[in-house]
């Protein structure tokens, strides 16, 4: 069993989009459970995707390429997931906030977020306050991610928490954030719960949020 | 003793050699400038009034006031093609779409790609593709002139400044294809990856040709740019670089090279110091912005790279400028002024573009700096 383990980590962490299929397929033909498919399967490989990039060894396109390796396998287990459903480690919403279109983090960190096992719900760039908190509200996520690239958008933040607040909603939510400008100090200042450099470590964070 | 004039001072930097003074810029163009705000509220505090605005989509200013140019004794004065109505087509949803079929949204103080043409093509798709057209005789109306002009009657550096819709070989392929897509076409579909540069190439090789006749000899600089990354790196493995996409833009520099014996001032947003001694080789002889941070060092820089390579840019916008006091600022100019300027090879501009909540008196404080302080030697 534990060879395919290895197959599978070996061909996320590798980029190998074309086996990951056959690999998932065979895997479960020798009676290997779903959930250590996805727990000591797919979740430790992006693991080591997300240490592989923050150290320098892998870039953005090895990191897409695993990323779509890893959502290819998922895709396999998807089907049997429905029938006998692992719980999801939470849900998490995450936004790029208004007057900032920049994705490519975010959208890396809601990979590496679903890759660990979370709910990730994207609601994608330039997000109105307005949109972000109604979306708190009806989906009462436990982890909303927030992100900023630019120096003038990250005061919007800010306005996001302080909205959370005015609503009755900042108990009932963790805050994360990140994006190129962003760093601990300005996290503490805002009021957030903790703040990731890169899309590593936003796993690493709400692995603890969560705890 | 008769001074030193603007051009005399830029080519003698550009040589390694150290001049009277710092040359000073105002930034590279597009990317590396100020944004029409806080420009208004310098030309105000310089008691010039309110200009005449003359903007990019994103709201930097692509035309200076002379005053301004010469009240901040800026270095350089720019030639430009002429745009065209089609590099800006309103679309009824508030978008507009380009001559490479990109579609472009505002939003905040950027302007970003919404839709990406070509991001399902196949490489047959790119061979039937409308590529937009280089030859277009209306970019040229007047150039010629222009350049010859400023060329003969000033003693400025003169910029062939970036066409319009030119970033760069990579940084359009994205653009055309998406983000995403093609960073994976890298890995997973490299010959489709390879074919779209080489037909973005096509297009900034005969633009610059034909931009470079015009102009090539009367000007000191030629400004091209293509992003290689972002602050936390550079997007790609160098080994990437080298198989796929320097190629392309080791042709467009030669392509360069053979029309004028001006300079490459070359601008790429990222920390890429592992990748300057490969844009050294393909010929670029300028590298804008140097943005100060722990990856891109300025005294790092310039001890692996100083001699070989020129620096433009260099001082940080977001602390001193946005939110310092006028210490703040001359402690910033003065700084970078001693990390970059000895031997030559440094062009003091702005390391990001000037963004509206930076006070005018702060603007004026830098430029003052950077000439009160940037004779040599530098102490």
């Amino acid at each position: 069993m534990s060879e395919y383990l290895d197959r599978i980590r070996q061909a996320v962490v590798e980029g190998k989009h074309g086996e990951i299929e056959t690999l998932m397929t065979q895997a479960l033909a020798e009676r290997i459970e779903v959930g250590s498919l996805i727990n000591e399967g797919l979740i430790p490989a992006m693991d080591t995707v997300g240490q592989n990039f923050a150290a320098g060894r892998i870039f953005v396109p090895e990191m897409l390429v695993s990323a779509m390796t890893m959502k290819k396998g998922l895709a396999v287990l998807k089907p049997l997931l429905e029938a006998t459903p692992t719980k999801s480690r939470g849900k998490v919403l995450i936004a790029t906030v208004k007057g900032d279109v920049h994705d490519i983090g975010k959208n890396l960190v809601a990979m590496m977020l679903e890759g660990a096992g979370f709910e990730v719900i994207d609601l994608g760039v330039d997000v109105p306050v307005a949109r972000i908190v109604d979306e708190v509200k009806t989906r009462a996520p436990a982890i909303l991610g927030l992100s900023a690239l630019l120096t003038t958008t990250m005061p919007e933040i800010r306005v996001v928490l302080n909205a959370l607040k005015e609503n009755g909603l900042r108990d009932r939510v963790r805050v994360m954030i990140g994006g190129a400008p962003v760093d601990a100090k300005f996290a503490e200042s805002v009021g957030a719960d903790g703040f990731g450099k890169d899309a590593g470590e936003a796993v690493t964070l709400a692995r603890t949020l969560m705890a | 003793m008769k001074g030193m004039s603007s051009r005399e001072r830029v080519v003698i930097a550009l040589s390694h050699q150290e001049p009277d003074k710092v040359p000073i810029d105002i930034g590279e163009g597009r990317q590396t400038s100020i944004y029409v705000q806080p420009y208004v509220k310098t030309m105000q505090a310089l008691g010039f009034g309110a200009p005449e605005i003359v903007a990019s989509p994103r709201g930097v200013v692509d035309r200076f006031d002379e005053r301004f140019l010469q009240k901040l004794e800026i270095d350089f004065r720019r030639v430009a093609l002429r745009g065209v109505p089609e590099d800006q087509v309103a679309e009824p949803d508030g978008t507009f779409s380009d001559e490479w079929g990109i579609r472009w949204k505002k939003v905040g103080y950027f302007v970003s790609p919404v839709h990406h043409p070509l991001k399902d093509a196949t490489v047959d798709d790119l061979k039937r593709y409308r590529w937009p057209d280089p030859n277009d005789e209306r970019r040229f109306k007047g150039v010629r002139e222009e350049a010859e002009f400023k060329w003969k009657n000033t003693g400025y550096a003169i910029v062939a400044q970036q066409p319009n819709h030119t970033y760069g070989v990579l940084t359009e392929a994205i653009y055309l294809r998406g983000m995403e897509n093609f960073f994976m076409d890298l890995i997973i579909n490299k010959e489709f990856a390879s074919a779209l540069m080489a037909y973005v190439t096509d297009y900034h090789v005969r633009l610059y040709e034909n931009y470079l006749d015009a102009v090539g000899e009367f000007v000191n600089v030629v400004h091209t740019s293509d992003d290689l990354g972002a602050q936390a790196g550079p997007y790609m493995s160098l080994d990437m670089y080298r198989e796929i996409i320097k190629p392309h833009e080791r042709r467009f520099m030669s392509a360069i090279k053979n029309k004028t014996e001006a300079k490459i001032l070359h601008h790429s947003d990222g920390a890429i110091t592992s990748f300057i001694d490969d844009l050294i080789e393909i010929g670029v002889d300028i590298l804008n912005p140097v943005q100060p941070s722990p990856e891109m060092d300025p005294p790092s820089l310039k001890k692996a790279f100083g001699g070989r390579i020129s620096f433009h840019g260099g001082i940080d916008q977001h602390r001193a400028l946005t939110s310092g006091t006028s210490d703040d600022v001359r402690e910033e100019v003065e700084l970078r002024l001693r990390q970059l300027a000895p031997g030559g090879g440094y062009i003091l501009a702005s390391a990001q573009t000037v963004m509206p909540e930076v006070p005018g008196e702060n603007i004026i404080c830098m430029f003052e700096t950077a000439r009160k302080k940037g004779c040599y030697p530098i102490d």
